[in-house]
């Protein structure tokens, strides 16, 4: 009983825990898992982060030979880090400051572009044998 | 609320339904009580059924599943990953190459996660039995201890640092220091739990002899973790299945013979302490700088078993390699899905007030249940 | 209405409901409570009344069995009403994207206003995605209220106002 008295005094002059948070800005430590930024000039569009990723939040567009995309998902994204370790010219990097919310009109039709990327990639790969097939028959 | 019968009396069905506001998952229990004792109960653990075992099948190769079972729960995620990975493992056959070091990793891993699920329940169990303040003076608590994962591995609740054939991130010196500080705080908090669960009065009166189960009854229904414990039995496979350097530490498994919701509670508590312990001899055991990762060629071609010790008990992992890079069979038994069946006979003539701290006290985690 | 908009915007209450996620976001929204990251500064309460909720914060991919029952709570929500998706099971399906017993998220079911991505959503991310949502609050508030041109003819008849003389009324301006 005394002791819970102690306490209550004690607790009048100690400072509050609570960090007010969009007032004051946070800093999050080095090395939290947070967005992912593409370099365009290291990358040479070899797909491999594509396949590597965990909930297929990175999808690549190959129009032609020229024209290619590289789209990624912040809300289908679920941070864990494959992609930067699959990379091997070290395109990608993984920042330590978290994404923020989005509202309606900002949001990336993801259905559509994957049924693109499904079609574009067949496309594609077929180009590439047609181009390894003749090579090899010269 | 509608008048039914049951043997003979007439009784009053409560439905507590999926959408409620003490339940953070979805569960329906519908009572049946008469002047408001209960006398009959029934479970419905379906909302939550995704259909992760037919997708490791089909749609994820063995290299990626280690993330996607971290999601079939989010309070234990580094228990389901690690018993993954160490089943992978073993049905590929580089079972006895681990190092040390990753060793040591993936045990700090899981008892941090031990540690703030243990917080998580008891402050959960007292709010439910009206002590708001004690809830948050121990999620408080359990800021600090998520901090420390924050530092180590990079997210406070998903820690993706399991792989297979290693880990993902090492630990430096540095950050060994800053852990090593944050240990001793994290015990003044759990000698501040210890206190509250033996010595305030309200408290103890309120759990003391609400759902008593006695040793034979533990042994007769299989329950497993800190329920089983808290019964007499002697049972932990941490011990039992070592994948780590549980024996080459010592460790204690902690038992009481009442087997009511408090020595449930008291159970937990003092496995938060041998937590502390193992963490402190995993960092002072290897040093920094060492191997962390092993290629992995081949694929996984044999049957293999792994047994965890997850927060909440044993978890049973079991794989079926085919040679292809996709397993043909991945079978998972979570702890809360053994404590279920004994829920209905414990809370026959218990009071329908005291049915939440009932349920609170066995930990249940349905998204592991209904995965 | 000036208090009725004041009071909302100053003070609202959310009504919170898991449709079948790992639990992670759900901790996180508790967490949001503790005193470390105290939401109620804000004025928000967690009441489990669907009656007396102004926003609504799903998180989980929806399984088949609380499709009805999402819908249900949706409708009984009085307008106006925010709806947040919170972390990236909600916003899409997440990990969980065309498993069998899964419709691809919050959006297939009923329309979304703010997406608060992450695995698991930090409590600073959710406290953002409900700054954002309070704001959206605050003008579906302002386009419910009776407009001005309107205002008048309401309020200057005895015994109510019919549809046919609200329509002569336009016809005449």
């Amino acid at each position: 009983m005394l002791k819970m008295f102690i306490t209550s005094i004690k607790n009048l002059f100690r400072k509050p825990v609570t960090q007010l948070y969009p007032y004051e800005k946070y800093e999050p430590f080095d090395g939290y898992r947070g967005k992912i930024s593409w370099e365009k000039g290291k990358c040479t569009f070899c797909m491999k982060c594509g396949r590597a990723c965990t909930s297929g939040a990175i999808k690549i567009l190959i129009y032609s030979g020229e024209t290619k995309e590289w789209v990624w998902n912040p809300i289908q994204c679920i941070y864990c880090g494959e992609c930067v370790r699959s990379c091997p010219f070290g395109a990608l990097i993984q920042e330590k400051y978290y994404a923020s919310p989005i509202t309606k009109g900002e949001k990336l039709d993801w259905s559509e572009i994957e049924k693109k990327a499904g079609r574009l990639e067949d496309r594609w790969r077929r180009q590439l044998r047609d181009r390894r097939g003749k090579r090899k028959s010269e | 609320m509608k008048k039914i019968k049951v043997n003979q009396e007439i009784c009053t069905t409560i439905p507590m339904g999926s959408q409620h506001v003490a339940l953070p998952e979805p569960v329906k229990l519908v009572f049946d009580t008469e002047n408001e004792v209960v006398k009959r109960v029934s479970f419905d653990v379906s909302y939550v059924h995704r259909g992760i075992e037919k997708s490791l099948t089909t749609m994820y190769d063995f290299k990626k599943a280690p993330y996607v079972v971290g999601r079939i729960c989010g309070i234990c995620a580094i228990a389901h990953s690690i018993a993954c990975t160490v089943a992978l493992e073993r049905s590929i056959g580089i079972d006895g190459e681990v190092p040390d070091r990753v060793r040591a990793v993936r045990m700090i891993g899981l008892e941090l996660d031990r540690l703030q699920s243990h917080f998580l329940i008891n402050g959960h169990l007292a709010e439910v039995c009206g002590y708001e303040n004690i809830f948050m003076h121990l999620w408080r608590c359990r800021e600090f201890i998520l901090d420390t994962a924050d530092m180590l591995f990079g997210n406070r609740v998903q820690y993706d640092v399991v792989c297979v054939g290693g880990v993902n991130r090492d630990i430096d010196e540095k950050t060994g220091t800053r852990i090593s500080e944050a240990l001793e705080e994290i015990e003044e908090s759990i000698g501040f739990m210890e206190e509250v669960f033996t010595r305030d009065k309200t408290l103890v009166k309120r759990l003391e002899g609400l759902g008593v189960v006695s040793k034979d009854k533990a042994f007769e229904y299989g329950l497993v973790g800190p329920s089983a414990r808290a019964s007499g039995v002697k049972t932990d496979c941490r011990i039992e299945d070592d994948w780590g350097m549980y024996r080459d530490f010592g460790l204690e498994i902690i038992t009481m013979t009442e087997g009511d919701a408090l020595a449930r509670c008291l159970v937990r508590v003092l496995e938060c302490f041998e937590s502390v312990r193992m963490i402190r001899e995993a960092l002072d055991s290897t040093s920094p700088g060492e191997e962390i990762q092993l290629r992995v060629r081949d694929n996984p071609k044999k049957d293999a078993v792994c047994r965890n010790e997850a927060p909440r008990g044993e978890l049973f992992y079991y794989i079926r390699g085919t040679g292809k890079k996709i397993p043909g069979r991945v079978k998972i038994r979570t702890p809360t899905f053994a404590n279920i069946p004994i829920l209905p006979h414990v809370m026959i003539g218990v009071r329908y007030n005291d049915v939440p701290p009932l349920l609170m006290s066995f930990d249940p985690c349905l998204s592991c249940t209904g995965r | 209405m000036k208090i009725f908009e004041l009071g909302k915007a100053k003070s609202p209450w959310i009504l919170h409901y898991n449709t079948g996620s790992c639990n992670g976001c759900d901790i996180e929204l508790l967490a949001v409570l503790t005193p470390r990251y105290d939401v109620e500064r804000f004025g928000m309460l967690n009441k489990g009344n669907p009656k007396q909720a102004d926003i609504l914060l799903i998180t989980g991919p929806v399984t088949k069995r609380c499709r009805e029952r999402l819908l249900n709570l949706y409708l009984q929500v009085p307008e106006p009403k925010v709806v947040v998706a919170v972390g990236t099971c909600s916003c899409g399906g997440g990990v969980f994207r065309h498993m069998y017993n899964v419709e691809n998220g919050v959006e297939r079911v009923i329309p979304v206003d703010v997406y608060v991505p992450g695995c698991a959503a930090r409590p600073q991310q959710i406290i953002d995605g409900v700054v954002k949502a309070l704001q959206i609050l605050r003008e579906k508030g302002r386009a419910l209220e009776v407009p001005p041109h309107l205002k008048k003819i309401v309020r200057g008849r005895e015994g109510g106002i019919d549809r046919e003389s609200l329509l002569e009324d336009l016809r005449r301006r």
